[in-house]
């Protein structure tokens, strides 16, 4: 499932992940000019595709939250 | 191939270097939460489902695997990279985490270099010369005119600014 707003997959992905954290993964494929970040839990799967470096701050931004979060003690 | 986690920096930089030689192919990375268990869960078999759905309030008395994972307390991070057929894996746990995340972040913003910038800037910039650009078209008669009577570059502007809009009515 594609969304096109950053700030909506951000607050999706939170939820998703939160829901199941040991059940989600997080992937990130970088093509030439193209990034694409993909959040699933083998159910559902949210993707969001981006050409720009603006969007490559906040996804860097987010993913260094979410690895913080992965090797901590929460649940 | 597990690697530690400075190892495994340097081998991404040398696969980001590879795909830009190539200029080809893509690259993925993964990163998913790791609590030791290096197999998948096995499915239940039809028996198993049937047993559980006949004495399903003992089965919720022990759910298979959350002991496991509250006993070790701790969860570390699986980072994953795979270019073609090359992979690379590394586990981060707790204590390193703030170095492998500023050191992580820093090699993707070095390498994911090849995005475009300013997207929204560069468009509102393209359709501001674009709106510009027919308004000193229709000056661009009356330039040499001006240029001429000698005067300033301002004053040059000034006199443009009132005639086109004049000439738009």
């Amino acid at each position: 499932m594609f969304i096109h707003s950053w700030e909506e997959f951000a607050k999706q992905a939170e939820r998703l992940y939160l829901n199941d954290p040991n059940g989600c993964r997080l992937c990130l494929k970088y093509r030439n000019e193209k990034l694409l970040i993909r959040l699933t839990d083998n159910r559902t799967c949210l993707q969001y595709k981006t050409k720009y470096v603006q969007d490559m701050k906040k996804v860097e931004k987010f993913m260094s939250s979410l690895l913080r979060h992965m090797a901590s003690k929460e649940i | 191939m597990i690697l530690e986690n400075d190892n495994f920096l340097m081998e991404l930089t040398k696969l980001f270097q590879q795909q830009r030689v190539k200029n080809s192919g893509s690259l993925c990375l993964t990163m998913k939460r790791y609590d030791g268990r290096t197999k998948p869960q096995p499915q239940l078999t039809k028996k198993q489902r049937l047993e559980q759905k006949q004495a399903s309030t003992p089965t919720i008395k022990n759910p298979p695997h959350s002991p496991t994972t509250h006993e070790t307390g701790e969860y570390r991070c699986l980072v994953r990279a795979v270019f073609g057929s090359k992979k690379l894996s590394t586990i981060v746990s707790a204590k390193d985490i703030n170095r492998f995340q500023l050191a992580y972040s820093n090699l993707l913003k070095l390498n994911m270099d090849t995005l475009k910038k300013k997207a929204k800037e560069s468009k509102a910039a393209t359709t501001g010369q674009t709106s510009t650009n027919p308004n000193s078209n229709i000056p661009s008669s009356p330039i040499p005119t001006a240029a001429s009577s000698s005067s300033t570059a301002v004053s040059n502007q000034q006199k443009k600014t009132p005639t086109t809009p004049a000439k738009k009515k």
